[in-house]
């Protein structure tokens, strides 16, 4: 059974880019990078359901960067694996005079699985236009940049809420933003 | 089927463990039963396989492993029968990468 079934097109619902900006722009007034973790069920059309913000000891937050450590990124791993849930994306934000385009860096210290999306937004997270965001989906070896018009046809963004969360060294917890 | 084919399955099968490892950016648990003198290397490697990851060192250096029940498992020459003692059937790991920045420059 192929673990990376082949994805068509992702669905992120507006609640799900509303709740990643309330978490990334706080981080981005400081000037430092931060970032979140999309998740929903692995399909053709999948649609993210569940936004996890990684958050307290273990997640680095600085100007050049956003990391999460291995024992974080476990938790989120052992919660969502009796849901059903996989990772969809990853979203991290660049600070003002920086592209909202993936790094040598981002390229090679993130998750390299087919289908995975990696999102860049700019300034600090104060680019509320998904259109002027960096999109990207691995495949092969890499991740490649995802044109306007392939964006468009597979890459929707209808009205909906979701899940979001908090993940720690504890473990994973509802999280409210608002 | 031989004699001795019979009687090396009727040993396995008893103490049989059910292993699942899960990797978050899959669908699907990589699954897999294993007699219990089975190393927990032995199972990285092969959901490693299956989920096409391997250890490797470039710039940065890259180390998947296994997590169980909340815990980095660290040796991996322990048996899956010494983890989990004689009477547990069944098992979940999770499959974790670490990635350690290198040098810059």
């Amino acid at each position: 059974m192929d673990p990376y079934p082949p994805i068509d097109t992702w669905v992120v619902p507006t609640g799900a880019v509303a709740a990643t900006l309330a978490r990334v722009r706080g981080p981005g007034e400081r000037g430092v990078e931060s970032g979140a973790f999309w998740l929903g069920r692995r399909a053709p059309r999948c649609i993210v359901d569940t936004v996890v913000i990684p958050s307290g000891p273990g997640v680095e937050e600085r100007p050049d960067c956003w990391r999460v450590a291995a024992e974080v990124y476990g938790e989120i791993s052992r919660w969502a694996g009796p849901q059903g849930l996989s990772l969809l994306g990853i979203l991290h934000t660049h600070r003002d005079r920086f592209p909202a385009r993936l790094s040598p860096a981002d390229r090679t210290r993130s998750v390299r699985a087919p289908g995975v999306l990696a999102v860049v937004v700019g300034h600090g997270g104060r680019d509320d236009d998904p259109g002027v965001w960096g999109w990207y989906v691995f495949e092969g070896d890499d991740y490649r940049l995802l044109d306007a018009e392939e964006r468009t046809h597979r890459i929707t963004m209808p009205d909906g809420a979701v899940s979001v969360l908090r993940a720690s060294l504890d473990g994973v917890e509802e999280w409210t933003l608002w | 089927m031989s004699q001795i084919q019979q009687t090396q399955e009727s040993h396995a099968k008893p103490g049989a463990v059910e292993v699942d490892v899960r990797y978050l950016p899959a669908a699907h648990p990589f699954h897999q039963t294993y007699p219990p003198e089975t190393t927990l290397e032995t199972v990285r490697t092969a959901a490693m396989s299956y989920f096409g990851v391997q250890d490797r060192t470039e710039r940065d250096t890259y180390r998947y492993y296994l997590g169980f029940e909340g815990q980095r498992v660290t040796d991996t020459s322990q048996t899956l029968g010494g983890l989990l003692g004689e009477h547990r059937q069944g098992v979940h790991f999770e499959l974790i990468e670490e990635i350690t920045p290198g040098q810059a420059g």
